[in-house]
């Protein structure tokens, strides 16, 4: 009899821990989504499924492999208390959830990888960027190959340090 | 009907021959004495018939009894707290889920263009990319002077 009502108890505590657990990532976005500081990209599931559709010439094949295994991608950026906005998202992520892949400093600024796994597959890139200037976040959603990601920089011949200052540009 | 032996009887006097007597005389009589008798008689003979089978099959039964009272409420507070449990984790996975659309309804879409879209995950997906080989290389340099620092201090 003891036994049955532990195993109540369990089931009440695992599924009310369970419900309690919010993606404290979504959240920031959705606190700072309608911010005029913040300049802010949302590409969903369905746009991604659009996009692997079309016909796009010269699109490198490893480029389309990336884009076809991105569900959704999330991008938040500010050049107002950038620094106070960085600390704040650390504080934001569930340590619990998301797992520190890399941490570094590149040109004064704080970059941060973070990764939401389930086995071998990674099922959420987080990568936050923070200096004195800037505060990003981007999220990709899916199922994610880190390696074929890594690769894509020599494939990709953009300027990406300008990437940030096109966001705010563009939004 | 011999009255002294009757009030000898309520005296508690008799005898049990005397006894068998008054209730042999009270069979035949009519009064409220003789009803008194006539069930105490009955009594006597139904207690006679009890086997020790039925005694125990009594007893058997007065034990069951005795703990289905114990068990039956627990068991009732158990199914109580199950249907609760049941009742609020439903109701959160409802409030959950109309969360969860809340949520998606305030991100609206950035892009209407695949096309854009395209050009806008390109670009992310360079800048990323850059920074992870960047942040990689430099922790391979951060591994390498751990190294170096070792091999100092041995």
């Amino acid at each position: 009899m003891k036994s049955i009502i532990l195993s109540f108890f369990v089931i009440l505590t695992t599924t009310l821990s369970s419900f309690a657990q919010e993606d404290a990532i979504t959240k920031y976005f959705n606190k700072y989504i309608d911010d005029t500081r913040f300049s802010a990209v949302y590409i969903s599931p369905k746009m991604f499924n659009m996009v692997s559709k079309i016909e796009i010439k010269d699109m490198e094949p490893d480029v389309q492999e990336v884009i076809r295994s991105i569900k959704g991608l999330r991008v938040l950026h500010t050049e107002v208390n950038a620094l106070q906005f960085y600390q704040e998202a650390l504080k934001t992520i569930n340590t619990k959830e998301y797992e520190v892949l890399l941490t570094a400093r590149d040109n004064g600024e704080n970059v941060q990888f973070l990764v939401k796994s389930s086995g071998d597959m990674v099922q959420e890139l987080l990568m936050i960027v923070g200096g004195d200037k800037n505060f990003a976040m981007l999220s990709f959603l899916g199922d994610i190959d880190l390696k074929k990601v890594g690769k894509l920089a020599k494939v990709l011949n953009i300027d990406n340090l300008q990437y940030l200052n096109k966001i705010e540009e563009k939004h | 009907m011999d009255n002294k032996l009757l009030e000898k009887y309520w005296n508690a006097e008799t005898s049990t021959h005397e006894e068998a007597e008054l209730m042999n005389d009270m069979a035949s009589a009519q009064n409220s004495d003789a009803a008194y008798f006539a069930m105490l008689a009955e009594a006597r003979r139904q207690k006679s018939s009890l086997t020790i089978d039925d005694i125990n099959a009594n007893n058997l039964k007065r034990t069951l009894n005795a703990s289905r009272a114990t068990v039956r409420p627990i068991y009732r507070l158990l199914a109580i707290a199950a249907s609760t449990l049941l009742f609020v984790t439903s109701g959160l996975g409802v409030w959950k889920y109309s969360q969860q659309t809340a949520q998606s309804a305030q991100m609206a879409e950035t892009f209407d263009d695949p096309y854009k879209a395209y050009q806008e995950v390109r670009e992310a997906l360079a800048f990323v990319s850059s920074k992870l080989n960047k942040s990689q290389s430099e922790a391979l340099i951060n591994i390498q002077k751990a190294g170096e620092y070792a091999d100092m201090f041995k």
